[in-house]
């Protein structure tokens, strides 16, 4: 059973954050993620905020599978920190390169062959897989088009469906253009992912995930999003 | 029958301190400018000076009315009350200085708990209630 309702219930190995590094994550709730906007710097950021139990989950998970100390935005050698979701760590150059909506179809968006730097087989048989040193946590999903023609999004994790999600409102109707899941995704090491989006008009769509990765400061170091794939395990993305 | 001379009197003892602790302000300023002294210095500058006013009132005094002809009585006690108010204004000056360096501290720390507070209850208003746990482990 993947959705759980309280911490202890995941199942999964997790190490308690020190008071020092607890502060470390306020502080980048407080710096990293403000908005750079004029006014209402504070939305996406208090949206985040509403999953802070969550993201301590998906930092003790990380904690405890990296054995290192969580070190904020601008990890020390040898510790992880955090950063937004970048394209690179779900294989994309850019997640303006998500493939175009067409009407009355579904599309796919991650799997081992569509994201730039991936060149699997593709499809939901063939997912992407997290590697070693990324945990992600998903609380949403964003589109940078200023039109977005996504109605809706589904996951398929471990070859497990997922409720498909409607986006359509939130990207027509809000200027944020980001829908916010109830339940928030942690994929970790290993997790197999394969999304696909449903178009209800013909258009190009930029669909991005929103959401933190906790991530091992020597991959944090990455700057292309080329280097962050390939099909071993200690890649960031695996195909 | 009121006495109207002590009257006058304790009104130019207040009116005298009063003036005391405005000169205290240029004291002080000249002492900041002058000496690298920290506010807390300064502050003990202020009172030694005033302290030595005060002690110092009647030669002062009769030095002052050596020279304008006023009573030297008077004058003496003007200039005493002078010093007891640059001194009591070091000692207010002191105690501000303490209690903002304090304050400081509080306003950092009272800042970052109202900061989160304030977040926590936009969070929660925004959801109308508190949030509980929910997440997918894939």
């Amino acid at each position: 059973m993947p959705k759980v309702d309280a911490p202890g219930q995941s199942g999964l190995n997790q190490a308690n954050l020190s008071s020092d590094e607890q502060k470390k994550l306020t502080r980048y709730y407080n710096r990293g993620l403000q908005d750079v906007r004029s006014l209402d710097t504070r939305v996406v950021l208090n949206a985040i905020r509403k999953y802070q139990d969550e993201v301590m989950t998906t930092a003790r998970v990380a904690k405890a599978n990296y054995e290192a100390e969580f070190d904020g935005q601008q990890p020390q050698s040898g510790a992880f920190g955090v950063s937004r979701i970048r394209s690179g760590y779900f294989g994309y150059d850019s997640w303006d390169n998500c493939p175009d909506a067409t009407e009355g179809s579904t599309t796919i968006w991650l799997d081992n062959a569509v994201p730039d730097n991936l060149s699997g087989s593709g499809g939901n048989t063939n997912p992407l897989t997290v590697g070693e040193p990324a945990t992600h946590l998903i609380v949403g999903i964003g589109s940078n088009e200023q039109s977005p023609k996504a109605e809706s999004v589904k996951f398929r994790l471990n070859d497990q469906p997922r409720t498909a999600i409607q986006t359509g409102y939130e990207f027509r109707n809000t200027d944020t253009r980001i829908k916010l899941l109830e339940t928030p995704i942690l994929l970790r090491e290993d997790d197999d992912v394969f999304a696909e989006f449903y178009g209800d008009a013909d258009g190009a769509e930029s669909l991005y995930p929103v959401g933190l990765t906790f991530i091992q400061a020597k991959d944090q170091r990455e700057l292309d999003p080329a280097n962050m794939a390939g099909t071993d395990s200690d890649n960031i993305v695996v195909e | 029958m009121v006495d109207m001379q002590m009257v006058k009197r304790k009104l130019a003892k207040g009116l005298t301190t009063g003036v005391g602790v405005f000169a205290s302000s240029f004291v002080g300023n000249t002492i900041e400018d002058a000496a690298p002294f920290g506010g807390a210095g300064v502050a003990a500058s202020q009172m030694a000076l005033g302290a030595g006013v005060a002690v110092g009132s009647e030669k002062l005094g009769g030095a002052v009315s050596g020279r304008t002809g006023a009573q030297q009585g008077l004058v003496e006690l003007g200039v005493e009350h002078i010093g007891y108010g640059i001194h009591g204004a070091g000692f207010a000056e002191l105690a501000d200085t303490i209690q903002t360096g304090a304050a400081a501290d509080r306003v950092v720390t009272v800042n970052a708990r109202s900061d989160d507070a304030q977040m926590n209850q936009e969070n929660n208003a925004s959801s109308g209630q508190a949030q509980s746990f929910s997440l997918d482990t894939a």
